[in-house]
């Protein structure tokens, strides 16, 4: 196997846009194989174009350390960047399988939900308790995969 | 009402806390004096690392720099944080106390204190500030059956607890408290951007009770 890239490699969805950081390969796997799994949705489609034409850069990262529970984020890179040029999103496949063990969601809807995230407002600018509402996109794209056949599973050379 | 008990909206909270080694043990029992039952936090949804079983970490605690250089920590809704969008609100999961009823608890904290949510992974030691807390406010959150539309779920790997959903969860969550003042008792401050602002009602002012242990002293001292 090729050695891993240190920087984070961009991705064909999104018009390169989109980043992921190779904590190890089955990290890098499991977050193109959510990647591939959104891009093949309209919904999915759709928000990478979102992203792309956001302007902005958004990296996908492992959390190190991670959280007690599980947990994903988006972030801006630079707290001080009002217009976020670059968002991080933190997550990782592997704390959201199916079944999952604390009734979660799956890992592709985890990503999901963080890219819409990604090209939204910056964290701050809301009320920090109020709850979150599932949004049209994630809506569509929750229906439209649960009739979209799962894309076969990546193998390890 | 005895100094070193609580008692809002029917809900009372007891604590002796004592310092064992080092930790900070509280021993607690909440009591429900009130007409309705309530679903009272006692523990965090948590995953064991080696086999992904799903269980509840009853050990789980926030800890916090309050209001007058105050510690709160305990079993109550951490704060969201401010600076990024999270995926999964971690809400504690709650044990039903009927009205007239009441359990005992414990809680063992490690000393020094360092700020703790189940939003943030602890930091590297030099990017905490060190500093001196004046008491510790020990803090129970809980709801009310009937309010805001709650709905109170059976959780399939801890059978004697609930998963709690109002229609907006931390906001209808309350919290009973009890302060203990502390003197050279340490806690570790974060200097990221941790939230500190608890939702939710208070509904009992924080009073002294007494922690007799090495660098915390009893209210008359």
């Amino acid at each position: 196997m090729n050695a891993l890239p240190k920087r984070a490699a961009p991705v064909a969805a999104a018009g390169g846009r989109l980043r992921v950081k190779p904590a190890n390969p089955a990290f890098t796997d499991a977050v193109l194989a959510d990647v591939l799994r959104i891009s093949k949705t309209s919904a999915g489609r759709a928000l990478f174009r979102r992203v792309r034409d956001a302007g902005r850069v958004v990296t996908v990262e492992r959390p190190e350390p991670p959280t007690e529970p599980p947990n994903a984020w988006t972030l801006p890179r630079d707290p001080d960047d009002r217009s976020a040029t670059e968002m991080v999103i933190v997550y990782d496949p592997a704390d959201w399988p199916v079944p999952a063990p604390l009734g979660s969601l799956p890992s592709d809807v985890v990503l999901f939900g963080r890219l819409e995230d990604a090209v939204g407002r910056p964290p701050g600018a809301e009320d920090p308790q109020s709850e979150p509402a599932v949004s049209r996109a994630m809506d569509a794209y929750l229906r439209e995969r649960n009739t979209t056949p799962e894309p076969p599973a990546r193998t390890q050379p | 009402m005895n100094s070193d008990t609580v008692a809002a909206a029917g809900i009372r909270l007891s604590c002796q806390p004592n310092k064992a080694g080092s930790t900070l043990v509280f021993p607690y029992k909440v009591e429900n004096h009130g007409p309705a039952d309530v679903y009272v936090m006692h523990a965090l949804p948590s995953v064991e690392p080696g086999t992904r079983q799903a269980r509840a970490n009853d050990q789980a605690v926030v800890v916090l720099l309050g209001a007058a250089e105050d510690a709160l920590l305990g079993k109550f809704i951490a704060p969201l944080p401010t600076d990024r969008r999270i995926a999964m609100p971690v809400v504690p999961l709650a044990r039903r106390l009927p009205a007239g009823a009441s359990f005992e608890s414990r809680l063992a904290v490690p000393v020094p204190l360092a700020e703790t949510s189940p939003y943030f992974a602890d930091l590297p030691l030099r990017r905490y500030e060190v500093l001196e807390v004046k008491g510790v406010v020990f803090t129970i959150g809980y709801w009310v059956a009937g309010a805001d539309g709650m709905a109170a779920l059976p959780v399939e790997y801890s059978p004697d607890l609930f998963t709690v959903v109002t229609r907006r969860t931390a906001a209808s969550a309350a919290q009973v408290s009890q302060r203990f003042p502390t003197t050279r008792l340490q806690l570790f401050k974060r200097t990221d951007r941790f939230p500190r602002a608890v939702a939710g009602t208070w509904v009992a002012e924080a009073t002294a009770g007494e922690l007799l242990a090495s660098g915390i002293r009893s209210p008359a001292a």
